[in-house]
């Protein structure tokens, strides 16, 4: 085998070893929901109307639903090993992907090799911040690249064929995860606009008439998606319901967190090639706009290694390992023999290791005894917090109050029901005008609208801390704390009396 | 009109610093007939309390600030809160003109200290420092302390002591950034480690010191608990700035031992939970750092660009000032809608309070890091005993264990649980005031 093979062969292998090392032994509730929506397109195609909730008649953008049906499909193989090896195929592509990055302007051995080890670092950056999971943001992570491959591309070539690209990957993008196509335009702007600084060489794209007419058509390749204009405006229309409810991805990272640390590096990084003045523009503006977003929310985070790739792309090529490169070069053979086994019985015994994880990942242990508490009681709606939505609708559930696509809650996504100022009411805050016209502010009259027989909480960090309370007050509930049955549980299960068995 | 912006600019070559520390008066002026800041009748209330009965409860933030309690409580008894206002509009102004004094160097000119100047009184008052308390008079110390010790000299040695002394009993946290200022252009490691030694020593001695060591759980706790910084907040923004520029600037220009005292200051922003002071005194190195990179423009010759420079940076000056006022108050004191010059009596966050039915008997109050703790200063400031009420406490074993008969809330947020358990029980009556909840049991 050839030197450059045995390499890649060889990082593939600790690359896998780095992605299984990692893998939990349940799904990311994102999973539960998008499985169970995956379910529910191919018995019944893809739906307009939202029939998880209690509410009637409310509308649904599935901005996944591609991506949806592909991990439904997954989950029919036996044991979750299709969704074992979704995970796995993804994981890789995305490390073959920032390889590729950052070892673009490396030229010797050693430099390709501190690449591909970088490759490895970021893969670890990338589960620790929950994105090697089975989401669509990964194959968006790939689609994005590609689109900076072919802009180059098109830089370097003139050939028009690479443009070609734009509209059909906003087509794809709009089908696979709606909300993210507006990036596939951020990228274009980065390739064709120029910061008027001294310090950067200019390489931006030329605009030319085929550019514009490619963007316009890719407006329109966008728009081919089940939910058309509504399914891209989608990412607008719903960032109001996270002034209402707080959920992780969307909150501000903090400092002291892996991605706050990250970004304090990334800024080094920056600002280390900015200052040796071998940023051009177009690089300079990806690394500016997606630190921004990085900036943005804690979900921004997946742009960090992005511009982590494109600043390693600068600084791998001035490292010089000359007596790395020779010491390695002298224990060749020896690695080979004994490195290359040993590496490869350790995938092996991670994969093993994963593979017996992934049949229990049926069970979300969080949500585990929540389930086992309703199956032995009769059915009925349930006012829930958006982490045991999607596990509870997995297990097929329905008649909820959310899952983890809050923002379908919101009024402006679903048609006109103010799930958020009903979020906000039962969580603490004063009633709005809409909650005391509707339910004249008593939470006895919306939970008999929509004969509401469950209520779940988190014991420490109640979703719905006002109805809770109320609820205990009342006396017309029973209250059944989960940890008493299943220590890992943390939920609180409120009965109304009628339904008690 | 020409004249009279002619004449005190032809005269006086500190002009720039001295409309700047206008500025800054005025800024401070307007927070301070705004708002009380809760920090000031806390320090004031430990204080009080430690000359009457000893150490409080809360030990870790009395110990922190004794020496300023116990000077204030007394003098703030005497002038009846105007102590208040007059610290304020006394502290602010001598922060910000130690702050432009910092800047005048040989060829820096005349505009940029005066702007530096201002920039350091935005980065303050942004950074929840346009106040009276313990955290001014500890940022004014420090500027004072920089001016003496930027030497790096041997003969500093015993000011750095005092400093570091004074500090750490002023309020304790504050000798941490001396560590970062005391290295700035220090060049041996043994000087660096004497250095570093004379503000230690001092520190560990201080009453809150020692008490960060005896109890270490207690402080780690609260880094733990306050010490991250949201993204997207200025906070961070100045860390991310100042990190870009420190890696910027080290490329560019020889030497690494400012960048030394700059990763210093980083870190202790990082690890340090009420980060906020620190950012200030990060600001300054890394201004300087900037302002001595840029060759400072020949203003002298030409009166009128004087003028023009001095509109601009007046302009500047304003905008920000008026921004970063507003954001204050609207972050971190929303409440505030009726202003009044009277002082707290007139503070709209806590007007309603004295009115409400049933105060005497007991208050209940949630306290939250995202809240401001004014209710609770001023109700313990006026001798009533709060008791926090956590989230995620049960309401019925909390209304149980304190006996309480009646529960006031700004909003049911505060304590949503407890809201809905006295909403939901027949055997509690809810009444609303302007903005006020209060919750009475029926006997």
């Amino acid at each position: 085998m050839k030197e450059k093979t045995w390499r890649r062969v060889i990082f593939l292998l600790a690359a896998c070893l780095f992605t299984l090392t990692w893998l939990g032994d349940t799904l990311d509730i994102d999973a539960y929901y998008m499985i169970a929506q995956g379910r529910e397109i191919l018995d019944s195609g893809i739906p307009h109307t939202n029939n998880w909730t209690y509410v009637p008649g409310l509308n649904i953008i599935l901005q996944q639903a591609p991506y949806c049906i592909l991990m439904a499909l997954a989950a029919k193989i036996p044991y979750n090993f299709g969704l074992y090896f979704l995970m796995i195929a993804q994981a890789m592509l995305v490390y073959a992907a920032y390889v590729r990055i950052i070892s673009k302007y490396a030229k010797t051995e050693f430099q390709k090799t501190i690449s591909m080890l970088s490759g490895i670092v970021l893969m670890y950056f990338i589960v620790r911040a929950y994105h090697i999971s089975l989401r669509p943001e990964n194959l968006t992570m790939l689609m994005l690249l590609f689109q900076c491959h072919a802009l180059e591309k098109y830089r370097d070539t003139k050939n028009r064929l690479w443009l070609i690209t734009i509209p059909v990957l906003t087509f794809l993008e709009a089908n696979v995860h709606a909300s993210m196509v507006i990036f596939h335009y951020c990228i274009l702007a980065a390739y064709c606009i120029k910061l008027p600084d001294r310090r950067v060489k200019s390489n931006r794209i030329e605009f030319t008439p085929f550019l514009a007419a490619m963007i316009v058509l890719s407006v329109g390749s966008a728009a081919l998606n089940p939910y058309g204009l509504n399914g891209i405006l989608y990412a607008k229309n719903s960032m109001g319901i996270f002034d209402h409810i707080m959920m992780r991805e969307q909150d501000f990272v903090r400092i002291t967190s892996f991605p706050g640390i990250m970004l304090i590096c990334v800024t080094c990084a920056i600002a280390w090639v900015y200052a040796k003045r071998r940023f051009e523009s177009s690089q300079l503006n990806l690394c500016l706009g997606f630190t921004f977003l990085a900036f943005t929310s804690y979900h921004g985070n997946m742009m960090l290694p992005l511009v982590a790739c494109l600043c390693l792309q600068k600084i791998i090529p001035g490292i010089d390992g000359e007596k790395i490169s020779a010491f390695i070069a002298k224990y060749r053979k020896n690695f080979r023999l004994i490195g290359i086994p040993a590496l490869c019985f350790l995938v092996f015994l991670t994969g093993v290791i994963g593979a017996r994880k992934l049949p229990s990942a049926d069970i979300y242990r969080d949500t585990w005894a929540v389930k086992q508490f309703l199956d032995q009681r009769p059915a009925g709606n349930i006012v829930n917090y958006i982490d045991t939505g999607s596990y509870l609708e997995y297990c097929g559930y329905k008649g909820l109050f959310a899952d983890t696509r809050p923002e379908l809650l919101y009024y402006k996504v679903n048609g006109g029901y103010h799930g958020e100022e009903v979020a906000d009411w039962l969580g603490g805050c004063t009633p709005s005008e809409f909650v005391v016209r509707e339910y004249n502010a008593d939470p006895q009259a919306y939970l008999d609208k929509y004969d509401i027989q469950y209520v779940i909480d988190d014991e420490s960090m109640g979703f719905t801390g006002y109805l809770d309370g109320w609820l205990d007050g009342s006396g017309n509930w029973d209250k059944f704390v989960l940890s008493d049955i299943d220590p890992d549980c943390p939920y609180t299960v409120w009965v109304r009396k009628e339904a008690k068995q | 009109m020409k004249n009279w912006l002619k004449k005190p600019l032809k005269n006086t070559k500190h002009m720039p610093l001295l409309v700047c520390t206008a500025i800054g008066f005025l800024c401070l002026a307007i927070a301070a007939v705004m708002n009380v800041h809760p920090e000031y009748r806390e320090t004031v209330m430990y204080g009080r309390h430690m000359l009457a009965n000893g150490t409080p409860d809360d030990a870790a933030l009395a110990m922190q600030t004794w020496l300023y309690g116990i000077i204030a409580s007394p003098l703030d008894e005497l002038s009846h809160h105007t102590l208040y206002l007059v610290l304020s509009l006394v502290q602010m102004p001598l922060a910000t003109a130690f702050a432009a004094s910092l800047f005048y160097e040989p060829g820096n000119g005349r505009f940029w200290p005066g702007l530096a100047a201002a920039l350091a009184c935005f980065a303050c008052g942004s950074v929840d420092l346009i106040y009276a308390g313990p955290k001014a008079a500890a940022f004014i110390i420090l500027l004072i302390a920089w001016n003496a010790i930027r030497n790096g000299n041997r003969k500093e040695i015993p000011a750095l002591f005092f400093f570091s002394l004074f500090l750490s009993n002023i309020w304790t946290p504050a000798a941490l950034s001396l560590f970062s200022l005391a290295n700035y252009g220090v060049t041996d490691t043994k000087g660096r480690i004497r250095r570093c030694a004379a503000i230690a020593v001092p520190m560990m001695l201080s009453p809150g010191g020692i008490y960060a060591l005896l109890n270490p759980e207690l402080v780690t706790g609260a880094v733990l608990e306050n010490g991250s910084i949201p993204l997207l907040s200025f906070s961070f923004l100045i860390i991310v700035v100042t990190t870009a520029i420190t890696v910027y600037e080290s490329i560019r220009h020889t030497g690494t031992q400012r960048e030394i005292s700059m990763a210093i200051a980083i870190i202790l922003v990082i690890v340090f939970p009420d980060a906020a002071f620190f950012i200030a005194a990060l600001m300054l190195p890394t201004v300087i750092t900037l302002f001595q990179a840029i060759k400072a423009p020949n203003i002298t010759g030409s009166m009128k660009n004087d003028v023009k420079a001095l509109a601009i940076g007046l302009t500047v000056v304003s905008i920000i000032a008026g921004v970063s006022t507003t954001v204050y108050m609207g972050t971190n004191h929303s409440i505030g809608t009726t202003m009044s010059i009277s002082g707290y009596e007139g503070n709209a966050s806590v007007g309603t309070l004295p009115a409400v039915e049933g105060l005497e008997n007991y208050v209940a109050r949630f306290v939250a890091p995202a809240l401001d703790q004014n209710d609770a200063s001023w109700l313990g400031y006026h001798g009533i005993d709060v008791v926090p009420v956590s989230a995620s406490e049960n309401p019925e074993e909390f209304l149980e264990r304190t006996g309480a008969t009646a529960v006031i809330l700004r909003s049911t947020v505060e304590a949503p649980a407890l809201a809905g358990y006295l909403d939901g029980s027949p055997y509690w009556t809810r009444l609303e005031y302007p903005d006020r909840i209060v919750w009475n049991q029926i006997k």
